[in-house]
């Protein structure tokens, strides 16, 4: 694979991650190293091993192998100095049915420790956002999915995480609420924060992401910016003709 | 019918879904079991029977005790049929789908029932046809007439526990019928019990005069005589004609009548609220929101609005109390250390495990809380005092108010009941393992030898309050036992706890 361009601080560094069930091998010997301030999306077939490296990095699962650094800090060594600056969003948050969203979001920042003040602040901004302040004081249980989705995407971003890791952050909102999402997403990129994603649609990675990933049997096996996937999976560059689907297909198809 | 869409054939899907939550994974062992004991039974009702020819004309000359026993275990099927009904109705989420294929909603809904009824029809069933079959061997056909009423009262008990959970669903909607009926099932089930104590309470020249009055009355009465209809099931279990017609009539008539008569409302009005979020609760003034910092505090209160919030917790406690009060009223006259304070003891250690349970096991969210920024062990011990507190708080004020009186049985409460609640807690934190809060009711099949260990912490810790009562030479081996249940909760937690405290 070709040399890993990175910043003076990388936001995320993974280095030979490895992860097996049983005689499965979901990640093998993975690499992969994001600079700080960067939009990433990582692409991949089912099974993959997507979520089993996202799950990973946030330390909910421990690898067999290899180490994952959050900012410089090791999350086998040094956990808790690395969770506090990253948030996890899984595909299918779990939240608390009987606590209002706003009640949710003051347990969210008494977790990582913010200032009361200014959560109480960010509470109600990214409520408003995300068109939850009507429904600040309902009980969870009672939410659809994408609404459910918008709340736990608040939690994640309430203490303003240096390293935001989102799996499947669309999934089962509406268009209305996905344009939302994608906005707050490059707009907090463009503040100097670090997003890495998976998605199936891959029309987000290619408007949003600066670099993809594509994953694959557990490994990365292509990187690059939009043009440079496309050139290596044989078009031209800027020519337009190949779509990131067209290369995502070529580059995964089945031996 | 027997078709797949026909009733035959929905039936025995039903059956199996019921066979399989009754024995999971162990049902050929359980139905080996339950055939040799049934084997024995009749082998018991074979020697038993050649003397009914005495005793069963008296039964139906004085059928008030066997009525009486028959009415009390009515009440047990209703209680049961409650808790089948709303598993039916409302737990197994499968009514969206059957209503939504092209099956009459009627026969859904009377099949459903006629599982209801099958289920409540299995343990008079497995009790009584014994003695039916005995009796034709012996010279009594008459009994096989057990058949007709064991099925007539399936049929009533379903019809009752239906038609009282269906109401409830009507006044309350879904989510709190569900814990309205379980506290209705449990209390149909311990009144009886509750009724038969209360002579017990009585001081006994009030009791003997009451007997007394009872025994005179009781022959000449319309009410409790054998003419009564309340005791016809006794008289039609024993082979007269109007009494079995009146029974089957009636059980299998009030099943009918209750299936068509609340099919419609159930689909129609009930369904509805399945489904339904919960209204919002009051708005505040919509300014900043004013937060708590601190983990120490967001943990705690987190907990213990999701507990307070929670009505199957609330309810599930209340039974715990409920089920204390026979406990307590046989302690009313006896010493407070023989009943009372063990009691007590066994209340608030059960309490406590109950909430630790909750706390540290039933973390709605434990993604997020893996993720955050603090060690999980902290978090585990937070999470434990969440559910210790309130019970503390709760024990305190009733060890001060004994203190008043006796004050030995008042330290006794303190110490035991505050051990068996910190025991409790900590043998949850030693075990950790993923759980959701809607299994609080069966923690202890789930949980594994923790959950064992957890009893045993509590008996011991009850076991040295009765010692402490005045048997202190056995109070070394109370605490011996306590050592044992925490040395064995920690040693078998070792796996649990290193995987999730890392």
């Amino acid at each position: 694979m070709a040399e890993i361009k990175t910043g003076p601080v990388s936001a995320l560094n993974i280095k030979g991650l490895a992860k097996s069930f049983g005689p499965k091998r979901a990640v093998d010997a993975l690499d992969l190293a994001i600079p700080a301030g960067e939009f990433h999306a990582l692409l991949g077939p089912n099974g993959a091993g997507k979520t089993t490296t996202l799950r990973m990095v946030a330390g909910l699962l421990r690898s067999d192998a290899g180490s994952v650094s959050i900012f410089g800090h090791d999350i086998a060594l040094n956990a808790t100095a690395a969770k506090q600056v990253t948030a996890f969003l899984p595909d299918d948050p779990l939240l608390y049915g009987k606590l209002t969203p706003l009640e949710y979001l003051e347990f969210v920042a008494g977790l990582w420790a913010m200032p009361a003040g200014a959560a109480g602040a960010r509470a109600r901004e990214l409520l408003e956002w995300l068109e939850l302040w009507g429904n600040r004081n309902e009980y969870a249980e009672g939410f659809s999915r994408g609404m459910r989705q918008k709340l736990a995407l608040a939690g994640a971003m309430i203490h303003e995480p240096k390293l935001l890791i989102l799996d499947e952050p669309l999934t089962g909102l509406d268009a209305r609420a996905a344009r939302s999402v994608k906005d707050m997403l490059a707009d907090y990129v463009g503040r100097g924060n670090t997003v890495v994603l998976t998605t199936h649609i891959l029309e987000i990675a290619e408007r949003l992401a600066e670099r993809i990933s594509i994953i694959f049997g557990g490994r990365i096996i292509a990187q690059g910016t939009l043009d440079e996937l496309r050139s290596r999976a044989g078009s031209a560059p800027g020519a337009g003709g190949a779509t990131l689907e067209d290369v995502f297909l070529q580059l995964t198809e089945p031996a | 019918m027997n078709a797949p869409g026909g009733w035959l054939w929905l039936l025995r899907h039903e059956l199996r879904l019921s066979w399989r939550g009754v024995g999971g994974s162990h049902t050929g062992l359980i139905a080996f079991a339950g055939g040799l004991l049934w084997a024995g039974m009749h082998w018991g009702a074979w020697t038993v029977l050649p003397g009914g020819s005495k005793f069963l004309p008296l039964l139906r000359q004085m059928p008030v005790l066997a009525g009486g026993l028959y009415w009390l275990g009515v009440s047990l099927l209703v209680s049961q049929t409650i808790v089948h009904t709303v598993n039916a109705l409302i737990g197994r989420g499968d009514l969206d789908l059957l209503l939504s294929s092209p099956l009459s909603q009627r026969n859904i809904f009377l099949i459903r029932g006629l599982s209801i009824a099958l289920s409540a029809c299995l343990l008079p069933a497995f009790a009584l046809l014994p003695v039916a079959h005995a009796g034709l061997l012996r010279g009594f056909p008459g009994l096989l007439a057990i058949y007709p009423v064991v099925a007539a009262t399936g049929l009533g008990s379903a019809a009752a526990g239906m038609l009282l959970t269906i109401t409830l669903l009507r006044l309350l909607g879904a989510r709190r019928a569900r814990t309205a009926a379980q506290v209705l099932a449990a209390f149909i089930g311990v009144i009886f019990f509750l009724i038969m104590q209360v002579p017990n309470s009585l001081p006994a020249d009030t009791k003997q005069a009451l007997f007394a009055w009872v025994k005179t009355w009781l022959p000449h009465s319309g009410l409790l005589g054998p003419g009564n209809p309340l005791w016809w099931p006794v008289r039609a279990a024993l082979g007269e004609a109007l009494p079995l017609l009146a029974v089957a009539a009636a059980g299998a008539g009030g099943f009918w009548l209750v299936v068509s008569l609340t099919y419609r409302r159930f689909i129609t009005g009930t369904q509805e609220t399945l489904t339904a979020g919960r209204a919002a609760p009051a708005a505040d003034g919509g300014g900043r929101p004013v937060f708590r910092g601190g983990l120490l505090r967001v943990l705690l209160f987190k907990e213990w609005k999701l507990v307070a919030r929670d009505m199957q917790v609330i309810s599930q406690s209340l039974l715990q109390v409920l089920y204390l009060i026979p406990l307590l009223l046989m302690g009313y006259k006896s010493g407070p250390h023989q009943f009372l304070i063990p009691g007590l003891v066994m209340a608030t250690s059960m309490l406590a495990g109950n909430l630790a349970w909750l706390t540290v096991n039933a973390e709605d969210a434990p993604e997020l809380v893996a993720t955050a920024p603090v060690p999980v062990a902290r978090v585990l011990w937070i999470k434990a005092a969440a559910a210790a507190l309130p019970v503390l708080a709760a024990l305190l004020p009733l060890a001060a108010w004994w203190s008043v009186r006796d004050a030995r049985a008042a330290a006794a409460l303190l110490l035991c009941g505050a051990g068996g609640m910190a025991c409790a807690a900590v043998i949850q934190i030693w075990n950790p393992c993923a759980a959701n809060r809607r299994d609080l009711k069966n923690r202890y099949k789930q949980g594994g030898p923790a959950g064992y260990m957890e009893l045993l912490s509590t008996m011991a810790w009850a076991g040295t309050a009765v010692c402490l009562g005045g048997y202190l030479r056995w109070l070394p081996l109370a605490a011996a036992a306590v050592a044992a249940a925490v040395l064995a909760a920690w040693l078998l937690g070792r796996g649990a706890r290193a995987a999730v405290w890392g």
